[in-house]
Parts: C-alpha cells; structure tokens; sequence
C-alpha cells in the first residue's frame, strides 16, 4: 500500500501534486493508497478542499489537531506518528511513504526512514515502469535514476507534472481529534511572525526575481513597481537575499521556492546553478543583464543587455501607456 | 560548551557546466582538477558555531567523512576559527543518507558535543537527510532551516519558515541544521589566522567500514537546457522595452 503524509500548512497546489504522484505510483504497483492529514487548528483545510483531494485516494485520515501555538510543528507531527497513529493504521502495512520536499517533511521523513529501517528517495520528479525514481542532484544539473533497494520506500516529491486520472467516490474519512494543548514538548516557540505577500510565488503565472545586480534594496521598489503593473510576484536569487535586501521567503532557487510560472523575468541575475534549480521550469525567461556572457541568458528565451534600472523605469513605461485608452 | 560542526567536501558547483562531467561507472560527480569546498549551506553552519565561540568562546571542531581531498578546505574551516579538524576518509565515493549518518554518528559518540551544527542540505545531492537521521540516531533534538542560535542559558535558535520567522528555545543538546541569512554569510579567514591554523590539530582516522546500500544510482540524464535565447536589439533602452512588450503580447504573457 501507498501512504501519502501532508499538513494543512502546505500549499494547496502541492497537496493536489502529491495526490497525483500517489495515483501514478498506485497505478503502476497496484496497490491502494491511504492519505493522512496533519489538520492543524490554526490553519486548517478547509471541507471544500478536503472533499476535492479526497476523491484521489481510497482513504483518507483526517486528523484535527488542537494544539498550542507554542508547539514547533515538526515536533507535533513526529509526535504523534510515533504515539497516536498506530492505533489508526499499521506503518509496517505500507511499502512507500510519500511526502512533499518541503521543511516540515524533509524532517519527519528521515526520522520515520530510521525507525522503519527503509531507504530515502528524495527530491522525485517522475517515476519510471521499472520502479525506480528520477530525482533531481547537482542543483538540477543531472536527473539521476534512483532504485530503492531496502523497504518501505520513503520518497519526497520536488516537482511532478502529470494530471489526476482517478476519482473515486464515496471514499472513506476517518475523523480523529487531538488535543495536545497540555503536552509538554522540549522545543519551545517564543516569537513568530508571518511574512507573506499577497500574491503567492509558486501560484504565480509570472514572477519577476532581483538578483546581486540589483545592487540594494532600493531596486527591488522598481522590480515591485513592475510587478505591480504585471500582477507578478516578486522573487529573489540567493545573493539578493543574503546581502539582506528582500525576505528569505522570496528566495527562488534549490533552497528557496521552486516555480514554474508562463513567464519569468531575471533581472540583475547571473544564472548559478543554486538559482536555476528553483527557475528552470518556467514557460518563458526573459533576462535583463548588462553582462552579455552571464550564464543565465543560456536559460533564458529572450536577452535584454541594459541596466536595469533604465530598462525596467523605460518598460514600467511602456506597461503604463499601454493601459491607457486610445 | 562543545560544538560540532560538520562540513561536507564538494566539488565546486560554481565550476562551468563544461567541467561538469559525470563518470559513467560510479555515476556520480568527477572530480578532475576543479576545486574542492564545504558544500555552502555547512559553511553558514560553521559562522553560526564561530559567532557562539566568539561571544562564549565555546569549543568548535569540524568533522567530515570524504574521499575527496580534504586539504583545503580544512585550512579554511580552521582558519576561519575552528579549534580543530576530524576527516574521516573512507574510498566510497558515494554513500546513501543512511551510511553517511550511521559513520559519523560513531565518531559523533566518542566526544560529548552540546550543539551539532550542518548546512540544511548539501550542495551536490541535497537531501536534507543527514540532521534528522543523525537526531534519530544520537537521541538529540532537532531544528532544522534556522539561521542563528545563540546561548542564554539555553539554546534560542532563530528559524525561518515557508511564510515567516519563528524563535524557538530549548536546553536540550541539540542538532540545528542552518540556511543561509545575512547573519551568517562566512567570514573571511585573516592573514593571521591563516598562519595560526597551520598548528591547530587534524586528526585522520581511515574508515574501513562499508554499510549496504539503501539505495542504488542506476543511471543518470544531464537534460538539455540550452536555450536559443535572442537578444533584443534596439537604438535604445525605451526601442527595447516596446520590441519585449510586443513580443510578450504576441505570446500571449500579457495582456
């Protein structure tokens, strides 16, 4: 059998990816899938998603936790795969664990990997007839095929491109409700605060992203002065974010967010493996650059070899006139 | 306090995509004469245990286990600040998670360490494995993707997530695996440190020991990403920014 592991925290896109992936998975071993959701109280799924995912699967555990907000997440997931879901199902009954590649995951998976004596097959894009797994490594460079020797088989997705084929009905739900709000953990949450732009990255048709070229926290005004006018989100290479000139949570690359918008824009943008990991499955790249030889025009459908500042002020421009009637 | 930080040797990924070259039999990297690093993320990881040894002064080792050589990028590290250096050298070339957390959870064991700090994942395979299987293996707490710690009495780690910055706190001995942040970007060894770091200690020790495998690299594709990418040619910045917006309409991006 197929287990397939989320949180209501993840972004709802990547639930329905997950989905697809098991399907795909299932088809090709024969076997059932099982979806377990970490529902927690604070940013639940909602019924209507609920019922929009669960059609994917031949039975879903919906468990609700009540929680404190004092609680570091991964830490209430281990918890409770290690003492309440046995009593839900049978981990041993499973071959392959599926999850996302995401923080909460890329955490819990190697715990469960070690307890269950089973193998790790990380960062998947695509499973093959034989049964082996085509991952991502060297920052996208490769694409390696992975087969898993020792079971179960404990797989992250990063990215999976396929549609959802099956819809079953009347799948089962099993409702469970925890309340942890008088557990004593040994991790305590003292601060936390929410960063998030209105318009998410990876849901993006188009992302315009600032990179060292930029040269400080003033270009990213113009870069969101285009975005505005684009209806694009603003990402960021790993260089722009470490000189500390926009949030980590706008960091595109291997590390950061992995996007495939219509149309992405880097501006100021050299091209390091670190960020073309995050940006090389996007429709249409367009480059703006003064450097003519700068690695990322080797990714990129269309060059603009300028400064950036006169380019984009002269493009905001155009976007402006365009709009106007005539 | 005692703080280890572990750093994993990689080839350059910087290196161009034409030295990149992967060997048909092993199906891993080659590493031919391109330089040898710390995997980036372990070397924020290595500022964050300098930071604590500067304000505490707080004892740092580096560890790896590599087949690669080492002699470099030790240098750094312990130029850099780090008391001393432990190299595990094994012949394997590849290793699974698994084998890799098992290795060093053995040398881990003979020291007592307070704080294990790695990069939150590699540079070349990025699995993100190692802090969880090795917090599995040692019995320590785990945080991962954070981007300091510092110590009042315990341990207050400062941690990003998917939408935001948490602090967390604990007294726990403890494995943080660290991202990168403006404030841990690796400081620049001195040129007196660079002289100093040739008397810390290096200890080797060869490793015999091979587990089985979990998992077997059956092929590998380099995919095709060569783009035709045309340059927009014009009398000026505006003529340039007209000719995109119209190809940008054409395929239908904007509207």
């Amino acid at each position: 059998m197929v287990l397939g592991l989320i949180t209501s925290y993840e972004n709802f896109n990547k639930i329905k990816i997950l989905s697809c992936f098991v399907q795909d998975l299932c088809s090709k071993t024969n076997q059932n899938s099982t979806l377990v959701l970490f529902n927690l109280q604070n940013h639940p799924l909602d019924q209507q998603q609920l019922n929009q995912i669960s059609t994917a699967w031949n039975q879903v555990i919906n468990i609700k936790i009540v929680f404190s907000s004092k609680y570091y997440i991964p830490e209430i997931v281990n918890h409770i795969l290690n003492n309440q879901l046995s009593q839900i199902i049978n981990l041993n009954d499973y071959t392959y664990i599926v999850s996302n590649y995401d923080q909460v995951f890329s955490e819990i998976i190697p715990y469960l990997s070690y307890k269950y004596n089973g193998s790790i097959v990380s960062q998947v894009e695509s499973i093959n007839e034989d049964l082996s797994f085509n991952v991502s490594a060297f920052g996208g460079k490769i694409i390696s095929k992975i087969e898993p020797i020792k079971k179960p088989v404990f797989i992250t997705i990063k990215s999976y491109s396929n549609n959802p084929k099956l819809s079953y009905e009347n799948v089962p739900i099993t409702e469970v409700e925890l309340d942890l709000s008088n557990h004593m953990f040994d991790i305590e949450v003292i601060h936390s605060e929410h960063r998030e732009s209105s318009i998410k990255l990876e849901e993006a048709r188009i992302v315009i992203s600032g990179g060292r070229g930029i040269g400080g926290k003033e270009g990213f005004e113009l870069i969101k002065a285009v975005a505005e006018e684009l209806g694009a989100a603003v990402g960021a290479s790993r260089a722009a974010v470490d000189s500390g000139w926009i949030d980590p949570q706008h960091q595109v690359g291997q590390t950061g967010k992995t996007v495939s918008p219509d149309l992405y824009i880097a501006v100021g943008i050299s091209g390091a493996s670190q960020h073309i990991a995050g940006m090389n499955k996007s429709k249409i790249v367009v480059s703006i650059n003064t450097d003519p030889e700068a690695p990322i025009f080797k990714y990129s459908h269309f060059g603009i070899i300028e400064d950036y500042k006169t380019f984009l002020n002269d493009f905001l421009k155009v976007l402006k006139q365009s709009k106007l009637p005539r | 306090m005692k703080i280890l930080a572990l750093t994993k040797l990689v080839i350059d990924p910087d290196i161009p995509s034409t030295k990149f070259k992967i060997d048909p039999e092993t199906k891993i990297q080659l590493g031919e004469d391109n330089p040898i690093v710390i995997s980036s993320y372990d070397e924020n990881a290595l500022e964050v245990a300098l930071k604590l040894k500067d304000k505490h002064n707080f004892e740092v080792t580096v560890m790896t286990l590599t087949h690669l050589d080492y002699s470099q990028p030790i240098k750094k590290a312990l130029a850099m600040g780090a008391d001393k250096a432990i190299i595990l050298q094994t012949n394997q070339k590849f290793m699974d998670s698994q084998s890799i957390a098992y290795l060093l959870s053995k040398k881990i064991r003979e020291d007592s360490y307070n704080l294990i700090l790695m990069g939150y994942e590699s540079a070349d395979w990025g699995h993100r494995s190692l802090a969880p299987l090795l917090s599995s293996i040692l019995n320590y707490h785990l945080i991962t993707y954070a981007y300091t710690v510092s110590y009042q009495n315990e341990w207050i780690i400062h941690k990003l997530t998917e939408t935001g910055y948490i602090t967390l706190k604990t007294n726990k001995n403890l494995i943080v695996s660290i991202t990168t942040h403006q404030e841990n970007q690796p400081r620049y060894p001195k040129v007196k440190d660079i002289m100093l770091a040739s008397k810390k200690p290096i200890i080797i020790e060869k490793i015999e020991e091979t587990p089985p495998p979990s998992i077997n690299i059956k092929s590998f594709q380099q995919p095709q990403t060569q783009i035709e990418c045309q340059i927009i040619q014009g009398q000026n910045s505006l003529e340039k920014a007209q000719k995109l917006y119209q190809k940008l309409v054409e395929l239908k991006l904007i509207t």
